[in-house]
């Protein structure tokens, strides 16, 4: 409130600064910033900000209210935790591109978040994938180059079809405001749906992000996790809330993932996969657009920026300490890593939603509006995801990193920033889990009182888990329990990786076997005429024997005999 | 585990090694003396504690009087046999899924 600057300015100096400076004061910068950008939000009043006249149009730059200013705090936190996470980076891992991409990265979330009008939401949303993208390509790889590309592509068609939608709405309604748009029976509305749902990874477009995200450097994954998607969830809380379809798209996100992500090695594209069944929940509550669902939907959201973050934190610490990140080259852990290890526990607790951790207190309100509203069979499908992301996350990551068949590897822990900044989301996770109305439920959205701690809630779930736990156990007794191996499964990406060149190099090789064939036809043709003429008009030729001025004389004599005997006999 | 830890199946076009481990990483030493985990008996008391919870939990179903929001519920241990089912329906599915859709790691690196 003391500067009343728009949020997105303080990160974006920052994220400058953060480019040009080096040593102790950019570590300072990279801490200081994001606090004081936490601190000028507190006390701000709800309404316009900051307008911006170009052009004779009338752009709000910068509006709040209670949901964007929930997502403004976890945003501010989000940076201060994943810049922590990240002080040790050293010029030999593009310390100030990844600092600098990190900062801006941050601030266009803000930006999106405090957008007042859609045009504002569509260049903050064009920059999230410009300024994100370089947290992928900073790993220097050859894998991580062209999944960025692929990464930038696709949120950049995102941003085409919001800003297509705008313009739409806006000469259909004369409206560019950020307000309940539905499904009301236009073009643009889908659109806009098809926009959002490409950076909230809906099914089916939803493979940029387990494509990208493990490519991401160590650090830089944590910041991904935390910003892109949230804003596609805010976003479709702003426009969609209540659009039935959305129930159902958002339940088919929180169950078909956790298929693929039992399978998966690489663990932070299971963690990927477990990153679409937990915005699946958001969608879901969404859908059903009670007071009490979309709280349920943005706490969630606010609870798996840290809860996530945390996983890809320890799975960061991993693959910074030993070069590994796949299943089946890990192993046994805990002995080298025991901080790391029970950082990733508490993570795995909280995105399961053990009571006293934080997911229970978010995800529970989704679940229960689900039930309430009458959506049997949703209610049935988020009870299996539930259980199924406990069994790939809350199971799985710890085991196959930490525990399971020790790989021989040892180490010493993660840098102490690592482990600072893993011990705050820790502390973050249970303090919300175990106090949600002292903390998290104060900055909700809708006057909607909820109280996730009664006998029944935590007597049903806590035995949930347990036997979903006792199914892994069987399973891994029995030998029935799939093998971690060194493998990719195929996912949608195969339509644009695989099918689309060869049907590119396929059409493009028919079209060359097409082209070569008219164009020998039409020389064939062309030779033909050639040689016609010449007979006809060639040195021994009937129509060669006079001169060709005395030719075109012939010629328009017999035009103008032709001309008279018309006007005679017409 | 029934399946060979030392020696996992290779997928076709999947690497026969791990990338190398980072310079802050070493292997063990053999004389290590081993851990917690390594040794059974401690296995075998944290199953025995994790048993014993499953069947408090179950056995407080009868003591709890549960709200019951949908029909399924008011079946004895519901929530206790529907997350066992779901986690070996799951596993059991995805497992099948590999048979379809596993190919191995180079498998987009390659034309």
């Amino acid at each position: 409130m003391w500067i009343d600057a728009p949020p997105f300015l303080l990160l974006f100096i920052g994220g400058l600064l953060a480019g040009v400076t080096r040593g102790v004061v950019r570590k300072a910068i990279l801490l200081v910033v994001p606090v004081l950008g936490g601190l000028n939000l507190i006390g701000m009043q709800e309404g316009v900000h900051l307008t911006w006249d170009v052009a004779g149009y009338t752009l709000t730059v910068f509006e709040v209210d209670r949901m964007s200013l929930l997502f403004g705090y976890l945003f501010h936190l989000a940076t201060f935790i994943g810049n922590m996470f990240a002080l040790h980076l050293g010029e030999e891992d593009r310390a100030s591109m990844q600092h600098s991409a990190a900062m801006l990265y941050a601030g266009s979330a803000l930006g999106a978040v405090f957008a007042g009008d859609l045009i504002v939401l569509f260049v903050f949303w064009e920059m999230l994938a410009l300024t994100s993208v370089f947290l992928i390509w900073a790993r220097g790889t050859e894998r991580s180059y062209r999944a960025g590309f692929r990464y930038l592509i696709i949120h950049v068609l995102s941003g085409v079809l919001l800003l297509s939608a705008t313009l739409m709405r806006a000469h259909e309604t004369g409206s560019i405001d950020i307000d309940q748009i539905g499904l009301n029976g236009s073009f643009y509305a889908w659109i806009f749906l098809l926009s959002f749902g490409i950076k909230a990874a809906f099914p089916l477009l939803h493979n940029w992000l387990t494509d990208a995200y493990p490519e991401g450097t160590a650090t830089g994954t944590v910041f991904l996790s935390a910003f892109t998607t949230k804003v596609a969830v805010y976003s479709l809380a702003r426009t969609f809330a209540g659009e039935d379809l959305l129930i159902y798209i958002g339940a088919a996100m929180t169950a078909f993932p956790i298929f693929y992500a039992v399978i998966e090695n690489d663990l932070r594209r299971v963690l990927g996969y477990s990153m679409i069944n937990q915005i699946g929940f958001m969608v879901c509550g969404i859908g059903i657009g009670s007071a009490m669902s979309i709280n349920g939907a943005v706490a969630h959201a606010f609870n798996d920026v840290i809860f996530k973050g945390l996983l890809f934190m320890s799975m960061g610490a991993v693959l910074h300490q030993t070069g590994r990140i796949n299943g089946s080259d890990l192993g046994g852990l805990y002995k080298s890593m025991p901080f790391t290890t029970g950082a990733c526990i508490v993570g795995a607790s909280s995105i399961s939603a053990f009571p006293l951790f934080s997911g229970f207190v978010s995800k529970s309100m989704v679940m229960s509006a689900a039930i309430y509203e009458g959506h049997e069979v949703v209610w049935l499908v988020l009870l299996f995801a539930a259980a199924g992301v406990f069994h790939h996350a809350g199971i799985k990551i710890p085991f196959f990193a930490f525990y399971g068949h020790d790989s021989g590897i040892r180490t010493t822990e993660a840098p102490k920033n690592m482990l600072i900044a893993m011990g705050i989301a820790m502390v973050l996770n249970v303090v919300i889990g175990t106090f949600p109305q002292q903390t998290l439920y104060l900055i909700l959205p809708f006057d909607a009182p909820y109280s996730p701690y009664d006998a029944t809630h935590v007597l049903t779930q806590t035995q949930l888990l347990f036997f979903g736990a006792l199914a892994f156990v069987g399973l891994q007794k029995t030998g029935i329990y799939p093998p971690e191996l060194r493998s990719t499964n195929i996912d949608v990406e195969w339509s644009y990786r695989k099918l689309g060149p060869w049907v590119v190099n396929g059409v493009g090789s028919a079209a060359l076997a097409i082209d070569g064939y008219v164009r020998s036809s039409v020389m064939a043709l062309v030779h033909g005429v050639l040689a016609a003429v010449n007979r006809a008009h060639g040195q021994v030729g009937p129509l060669a024997r006079s001169w060709p001025a005395g030719s075109m004389v012939f010629w328009v004599a017999l035009s103008l005999a032709a001309y008279l005997l018309f006007y005679l006999y017409r | 585990m029934s399946h060979d830890a030392e020696h996992p199946p290779l997928v076709r076009g999947g690497h026969p090694e791990p990338p190398p481990i980072s310079s802050r990483s070493w292997w063990k030493d053999p004389d290590e003396p081993p851990g917690l985990w390594d040794n059974p008996k401690n296995v075998d008391r944290l199953l025995y504690a994790f048993y014993a919870a499953l069947v408090i939990l179950v056995a407080m179903d009868a003591v709890i009087h549960r709200h019951i929001y949908h029909p399924w519920e008011a079946l004895f241990g519901f929530h206790a046999w529907y997350g066992f089912a779901a986690c070996w329906i799951l596993v059991v599915i995805a497992k099948q899924m590999r048979n379809v859709l596993m190919r191995g790691e180079d498998y987009y690196d390659v034309d």
